[in-house]
């Protein structure tokens, strides 16, 4: 080989390593995704917050995180700003511009969850078939489909969909939704039973609210059978508050009073049950007074007593709950740092 | 972020027998150390335990977060709450002004 032709291999092979190493590089949508994750963990306010999702959106309406970056917009703009219409406006024009349909769907459930203070568009059926159409639904999609359908009293949305989610409560669904992960038969057994107690009850208030009442009841029956209580005794479903005021409406107020006064108390959503519960309170008595006493009664009637533990502290101390707590109020958070 | 909103109900309350007790879920403690120290957060925080003992899921089964018991001072659990947003201190305000 002549010097000339190996200095002009050489220059053609170093112009195509420079080639391939320029198509390694990430794309402007990845880079700059990499610079807005590194960019959050700084962040404080709402405004900060939403305003780097929105920048993102409005450059890079179409990449896999568009679902969740207006999940951010939604609940920053639309949530804590109060300004759901401003987040639906800039939610709404990224899904113009969005073809892949798992996102057209987690884009399409978001702007849907605005429904309640924005005349949105869009027909939560379509949003849910058009993925369907290409693929089965997840049972956490499902899920999502039908405590949407519940939110916009979609009656006949929500059955369809907790049915299928009631279908796909099995062991073999739930470690297919989560491969890279290993559980216990006892781990998934409780998930199991949490995910059939959640589409049973969701499906029993759709059931009452379309007007079969005795479906609807034994809906309720089965869910307290499955029987996936939280730690502090009631289910960690909004069971109680569902068939709660499906005694309410019937005019069963016994009941409704003791199954909406444990949720009030300990539910995952005490403040939405308690108004029912007041409710139900006043129709069994005739007027509201004594509520408050009866509420604190009832409270501490069902209260679980915390058993001790001990944990390390940022110093490496062995702390107890007893040592901090014994004979004082105390508030337990269970938070992660993000 | 919520932690920080806590503060100052410790601080108003804790003459009068009020503690928080705050745990670390993933036990990331290279955040959560920094993120203390620049909130200048004075409560009790700890870290959640290895797998086997995890106090997080295996004994009060917290599945989200943030989650917080409010526990009186016989040590029943009498309010449970889950999510921190703004405004939710107030509620939680009167909760614990019930128990003390």
């Amino acid at each position: 080989m002549s010097r000339k032709t190996t200095i002009l291999t050489l220059i053609v092979l170093v112009g195509l390593a420079g080639a391939c190493a320029k198509q390694e590089q990430a794309s402007p949508a990845e880079e700059a995704w990499s610079g807005l994750v590194e960019a959050r963990n700084g962040l404080e306010t709402a405004e900060e917050k939403t305003s780097l999702a929105e920048d993102y959106l409005a450059e890079f309406p179409d990449t896999e995180h568009s679902g969740s970056m207006a999940g951010v917009v939604v609940h920053y703009r639309g949530h804590e700003m109060e300004d759901p219409q401003g987040a639906y406006l800039v939610v709404a024009s990224a899904l113009e511009h969005i073809e892949d349909p798992e996102q057209r769907f987690a884009v399409g459930m978001e702007i849907l969850s605005l429904s309640d203070s924005v005349d949105v568009p869009l027909e939560l059926a379509q949003v849910a078939n058009s993925l369907g159409a290409e693929r089965p639904l997840t049972y956490s999609e499902h899920q999502q489909v039908f405590e949407t359908a519940i939110d916009l009293e979609e009656w006949m949305v929500a059955d369809e969909h907790a049915l299928a989610a009631m279908e796909m409560a099995t062991p073999e669904t739930y470690r297919a939704d989560y491969p890279d992960r290993e559980f216990t038969d006892e781990d998934i057994a409780e998930r199991v039973q949490r995910r059939r107690a959640t589409a049973l009850a969701y499906d029993g208030w759709a059931l009452y609210n379309m007007g079969d009442t005795e479906l609807a009841f034994s809906r309720f029956a089965a869910a307290d059978e499955v029987g996936s209580v939280s730690y502090l005794g009631v289910p960690n479903t909004p069971l109680y508050t569902f068939w709660g005021r499906a005694a309410l409406g019937e005019g069963d107020f016994d009941s409704a009073v003791e199954l909406l006064g444990a949720e009030a108390a300990f539910g995952n959503d005490g403040s939405g049950a308690e108004i029912f519960l007041r409710e139900a309170y006043a129709a069994k008595n005739g007027d509201e007074e004594g509520y408050d006493e009866f509420l604190w009664a009832t409270r501490s009637e069902l209260a679980t007593t915390v058993d001790d533990f001990s944990l390390l502290d940022y110093a490496g101390n062995q702390i107890s709950m007893a040592d901090v707590s014994t004979g004082k109020v105390t508030l337990l958070a269970f938070w992660f740092p993000t | 972020m919520e932690l920080p909103r806590l503060q100052p109900l410790y601080e108003q309350y804790k003459d009068q027998g009020f503690e928080i007790i705050a745990i670390d879920a993933k036990r990331d403690t290279e955040r959560a150390t920094k993120f203390i120290e620049e909130k200048g957060l004075t409560y009790t925080m700890l870290e959640n335990a290895e797998e086997d003992e995890e106090i997080v899921g295996s004994i009060f089964k917290v599945r989200s977060f943030p989650s917080s018991f409010l526990i009186d001072r016989d040590g029943k659990v009498m309010y449970f709450h889950l999510g921190f947003e703004a405004g939710d201190e107030v509620h939680l305000e009167e909760e614990i002004l019930g128990l003390l």
